[in-house]
């Protein structure tokens, strides 16, 4: 919304991008990001999805269409004085009011790199990074110079090298600021390379970094392919998903940390996650139990060997336990595995058709065990995914109103026989009208995301819902770095 | 004891880019044509006829593009539509934008 005003701005016509109450703030975050920090917002009372219509009606006209008009023409400017930057309708006070930049302050900051921004105690450190909104709530390592060097001696890069521009805040992603985080989140200098290729990714326009402060709280998640990642110190085994491995957890860390910090992402700027996760650690592949059963890696879906070292991100939304699968053989753990996919689907089909077009693609994560029952079958990842496209199915009804009546995320409430007709999803969406049938959940069985990891011997899989092109697969190359 | 003590930095980083100055305004919306911009949430299939309705009866000659002939500003397809929306602007003479929903 805010990205579209900016652009018709950049073209020379005027624009005033209409936002729900509590939602401004990100909104000029966004405007201020992208170079027009006074761009004008027309404001809503309240949010307009929990509103009847006629309630809606009359306060988008008795508040709203005012800042509308002002916000095109600058009439709140004549009237405030104030050159309309932000114009609001206040409901508690009847009119327009302007306002300021106070949330923003954090984002004015410019200290240079080596800049000393404090000094103390470590006690003190932390208190004064915890006040400044620039530490998770966990004790940092403070980042002094020395240490900051220290992690990229040797490598020969440009520590004002740019990665590229954080499209919130349009910083610059600077070699030094990845460094200084992850000296904060306790990250080893081996690490540089998996970290260089997640910024890498945070700087591609595919993979949406914007959005990772959507108000459904999807979190990233890193997986670490290739054969240097056990070397690099990451677990692919017990506990795979589990804080308690320092490369794992520090790298994960690291990035909650970076999109704090650089991108913007806390409460007072770009963050409007209504409930959030905590960071997730790296998910790392068993590279051993894909090469014993002869199935790639997930980063082979991005256009990678098996022989690389590939960092993948996608941004989840839900996750879910599929426990204590019982079968030996593909057929009899496939039906149990898809349910957990179907389970784990709900407003996220809005990404299939709605917010997105087919771009919905959850993740599985099968310990080895799993995966060795359908290897030894003979089948392959894609055999498996389209079993599971075959089983991971729901009512039709269940998905109309899960991207209509229930989230109103498709507008007009279609239903899939038209969406179908209109060429928006493939045939398997209205083989009938009957609202009982069941329908897919994802648009072919490509789009489900396998990996391999966990206790090699436990009959457990897990699964993830995906927030499409809120943080799409994107995959980068993780290049070793030669460290003093 | 006495403990140490560290001289820190700052863990973000420098703005890459400059603060523009925004386009300029109209000075009324009488005889102009404006664009709807429109992510396709938050009721704007609602909220924009009202606009349109309203704005029409404040201002003679005022006329509208829809948001259908500029595309979905967000999710997949956005980086295509914004893309290509000043040429959409231009082709349609579009004078001023009006962009929603953002909740």
């Amino acid at each position: 919304m805010a990205r579209a005003a900016v652009a018709s701005e950049a073209a020379g016509v005027p624009s005033v991008s209409i936002v729900c109450e509590s939602f401004d703030g990100q909104a000029a975050a966004t405007a201020k990001g992208h170079g027009f920090e006074q761009l004008p917002l027309a404001i809503t009372v309240g949010h307009v999805d929990a509103q009847s219509a006629s309630d809606m009606e009359s306060n988008f006209v008795n508040h709203t269409v005012d800042a509308i008009v002002a916000g095109l023409t600058g009439a709140s400017a004549a009237r405030n004085g104030t050159n309309g930057r932000v114009a609001r309708s206040d409901p508690a006070e009847g009119n327009e009011r302007s306002l300021g930049p106070s949330t923003l302050d954090s984002a004015s900051l410019n200290p240079a790199p080596y800049d000393t921004v404090a000094s103390g105690s470590i006690d003190e450190i932390n208190d004064a990074f915890a006040e400044r909104g620039w530490s998770d709530g966990l004790p940092i390592v403070p980042p002094t110079v020395d240490r900051v060097e220290r992690f990229l001696a040797g490598t020969g890069l440009d520590p004002l090298q740019s990665l590229g521009i954080a499209r919130t805040t349009g910083r610059d992603m600077t070699v030094w600021s990845v460094a200084t985080n992850a000296v904060m989140a306790g990250c080893e200098p081996r690490h540089l390379g998996v970290l260089l290729a997640a910024a890498r990714i945070l700087a591609d326009p595919h993979y949406g970094a914007e959005h990772s402060g959507n108000t459904t709280g999807a979190d990233a998640l890193m997986i670490l392919d290739g054969p240097n990642a056990t070397a690099l110190g990451f677990n692919s085994g017990v506990g795979a998903l589990r804080d308690g491995v320092r490369a794992n957890t520090s790298v994960g860390r690291w990035l909650r940390l970076y999109q704090r910090n650089v991108f913007g992402f806390t409460a007072a700027e770009h963050d409007k996650s209504t409930f959030g996760n905590s960071f997730r650690v790296v998910l790392c592949e068993d590279a051993t139990a894909l090469a014993d059963i002869g199935w790639d890696p997930v980063s082979a879906e991005f256009g990678f060997g098996a022989d690389d070292d590939v960092l993948t991100m996608a941004r989840f939304n839900s996750g879910a336990i599929v426990g204590s699968a019982f079968g030996s053989t593909p057929d009899e753990i496939v039906p149990y595995l898809a349910d957990g996919l179907a389970r784990i689907t709900g407003w996220d089909l809005g990404h299939l058709y709605g917010l997105g077009r087919m771009h919905y693609r959850p993740l599985l994560v099968l310990s080895p065990i799993l995966a060795r029952t359908c290897a030894t079958s003979g089948w392959t990842k894609a055999n498996l995914a389209e079993a599971l496209f075959e089983h991971a199915r729901i009512p039709a009804w269940r998905f109309e109103k899960l991207i209509g009546e229930w989230t109103n995320l498709a507008a007009g409430r279609p239903q899939l026989t038209d969406v179908v007709a209109a060429g928006d999803l493939p045939s398997q969406f209205a083989e009938s009208d009957d609202p009982d049938r069941l329908v897919p959940i994802v648009s072919e069985p490509a789009k489900f995301v396998i990996a391999v990891a966990g206790d090699a011997n436990r009959t457990n899989a897990y699964v993830f819902s995906h927030d499409g092109p809120h943080g799409d697969y994107t995959a980068a190359a993780v290049e070793q770095l030669s460290l003093d | 004891m006495n403990e140490p003590s560290y001289d820190v930095v700052w863990p973000g980083a420098p703005s890459g880019i400059e603060q523009r100055e925004l386009a300029p305004r109209l000075d009324t919306l009488a005889g102009k044509r404006i664009g709807f911009l429109w992510d396709y949430l938050f009721r704007g299939d609602e909220l924009f006829p009202i606009l349109e309705r309203e704005l029409a009866a404040r201002y003679e000659g005022v006329t509208f593009v829809g948001y259908e002939t500029f595309g979905n500003t967000h999710g997949g397809d956005e980086a295509a539509v914004i893309d290509r929306l000043p040429d959409s602007l231009r082709s349609r003479a579009v004078d001023a934008v009006v962009s929603g929903m953002g909740c």
